[in-house]
């Protein structure tokens, strides 16, 4: 089981969309998840318990798990890479 | 036009908890979703309104006679309760305009490029709430539907100059190719920043700017007192207990009141998400759609400006700009709104001015000011339209002198409403406005000899309207 915080300004809008293609994405290969739908201001909460953070922005910042911006889930373009780096970072 | 007309009147009179079941199973058909998927997209979006009526409901029960208190006893002009964004949001998609605007703007969107008025392609659907927002207040003051989709395009169109010219420095500041922001706030934001900018040049010629520092941004966010009372939950909180205290309540009520805040601060967002999590399947399909019919030509990718909150620039001012708004709402003549929901969201308010001002922190302060000074007045302005639109809607709110806005309302959508108020000619000066705007970008357009436009690819349609 993947826990995983998807994470954008609001917690509302965008990573929604990034959530319905995370879904999508896990379910497809067969990998159990747990997704934690947030705001930026929330990750920190959560990181702890996480093995992975998706946000729809840069953030320049580190955390102790991996974390991947998945801007081209909202763009379409480089989204197969970017699907890539999720898979690869739950191995 | 009658035919229409009396459509949209059929629609408007079964009430906004049966039109948007209806509405979107109708648009989710047209974007080619599964009946199944469509109707349950429907019916989420009601659901998604309900709760948020139950929020408003609640939240408003308790601020009420506070705000009366305020008005009565203190002669402070504060009488509308900042609810956020998120609840506003939903509202205007419960709306005649709203249930209309996304295959309205797609269409709109076809034209302008077939024009060569614009390089962007608008693909951020949920957005579309701002343009359905400025032409659900027309309606409501004209009860005009042509004079509502006029401002609603003014809106977008305006947007979407905005977007086209600060395309490249977005890409520039954010380091992200291909994008352009025409969401219909921050795209507001755009033109005092611009004069901004250009004051700041005259005076500081060869004087170094600070940027904010990234780790210092962050450091500052992290700080565990910082975090704390920037936490929705604690702004909620303190804000409802402290106002509670100053009217006289004793301690026991003003927590309570407090806490009620906090309600509205957790609760409604997650409303709001539900009604976004209804849209998914009509936002993804018509935006497959779009990248479809455009696959393999070079556009800007009209994007949230969501993707734009990382910079440290904007966090840093973002917090900043929290006390001074409360001081704002106290000070500013002619202001009528408690900053509440807004308060924990101030970093969307900077967003664009922190790409106009490459990350400078002085200047971005400055337009952050100057850019919540007119939220506030414009939100005060359109009070009674917000509480109206909750009577008229789903959320129930009994009416009073007091009531609710949001810190969610720019020039974008005032100026299209006072020529609105204006009725024929307004309707005249609107689409002299959107025509002037056309020709202006797309002489603009022409001249410019590399756009960084990036290749549009098709995306995956199956899986969003599938099972």
């Amino acid at each position: 089981m993947k826990r995983i915080i998807i994470a954008c300004g609001s917690g509302i809008a965008t990573s929604t969309i990034i959530s319905s293609r995370v879904t999508e994405l896990l379910d497809q290969h067969h990998i159990s998840y747990d997704l934690i739908q947030c705001s930026l201001q929330e990750i920190d909460s959560y990181v702890s318990e996480a093995d992975l953070i998706i946000t729809s922005m840069d953030l320049q910042k580190s955390f102790p798990i991996p974390k991947i911006t998945a801007i081209s889930f909202l763009t379409s373009i480089g989204d197969k890479e970017t699907e890539e780096a999720i898979l690869q970072a739950l191995k | 036009m009658e035919f229409i007309m009396s459509i949209f009147r059929a629609i408007s009179d079964l009430g906004s908890t049966l039109m948007l079941p209806v509405m979107f199973t109708v648009i989710g058909l047209i974007f080619g979703c599964k009946f199944s998927k469509a109707l349950k997209a429907g019916i989420t979006v009601s659901i998604g309104m309900i709760g948020i009526n139950l929020v408003m409901n609640l939240v408003y029960n308790n601020m009420e006679p506070i705000a009366d208190i305020l008005v009565s006893d203190f002669g402070l002009s504060l009488k509308y309760l900042d609810v956020g964004w998120a609840a506003v949001s939903a509202v205007a998609f419960s709306t005649a305009v709203g249930a209309f605007i996304i295959p309205f703007i797609l269409v709109l969107n076809m034209i302008l490029i077939s024009l060569k008025a614009t390089r962007t392609i608008n693909i951020d659907i949920w957005n579309y709430w701002h343009y359905a927002l400025t032409g659900s207040f027309i309606h409501m003051a004209t009860n005009n539907m042509i004079l509502a989709f006029l401002g609603a395009s003014l809106h977008f169109v305006a947007s979407m100059v905005v977007a086209d010219r600060t395309a490249k420095k977005v890409q520039e500041v954010m380091g992200i190719p291909g994008i352009s922001i025409p969401q219909g706030y921050a795209a507001a934001t755009v033109p005092h920043s611009i004069l901004v900018d250009k004051i700041f040049d005259l005076f500081t010629k060869n004087r170094q700017e600070k940027e904010a520092n990234s780790e210092r941004a962050h450091q500052l966010r992290d700080n565990e007192i910082v975090k704390t009372i920037t936490d929705p939950i604690f702004v909620g909180l303190i804000i409802g207990t402290i106002i509670a205290f100053i009217v006289g309540y004793d301690w026991k009520a003003a927590l309570n009141v407090g806490i009620s805040m906090s309600a509205l601060m957790y609760l409604l967002p997650r409303m709001a998400k539900v009604l976004m999590e209804a849209l998914v399947p009509i936002s993804s399909a018509a935006r497959a759609f779009m990248t479809k019919k455009f696959k393999g030509q070079d556009f800007y990718i009209g994007m949230d400006s969501a993707v734009l909150l990382g910079h440290p620039t904007t966090i840093t001012v973002g917090l900043v700009l929290m006390p001074i708004t409360l001081l704002l709402a106290i000070f500013l003549p002619g202001n009528q709104l408690i900053p509440l929901a807004g308060i924990s969201s101030m970093q969307w308010d900077v967003a664009m001015a922190t790409v106009i001002h490459k990350g400078k922190f002085g200047r971005t302060l400055v337009s952050g000011i100057i850019g919540t000074s007119m939220v506030l007045l414009i939100s005060s302005y359109f009070g009674p339209y917000i509480t109206e639109f909750a009577l008229s809607g789903a959320i129930a709110i009994p009416e009073g002198t007091t009531g609710i806005s949001a810190m969610t309302v720019h020039l974008f959508t005032f100026i299209p409403h006072i020529m609105a108020n204006l009725d024929i000619i307004g309707g005249v000066v609107m689409a002299a406005g959107i025509i002037g705007l056309v020709l202006w970008n797309r002489g603009w357009l022409k001249q410019q000899d590399h756009l960084n436009t990036t290749e549009f690819v098709d995306a995956e349609a199956s899986s969003y309207t599938g099972e």
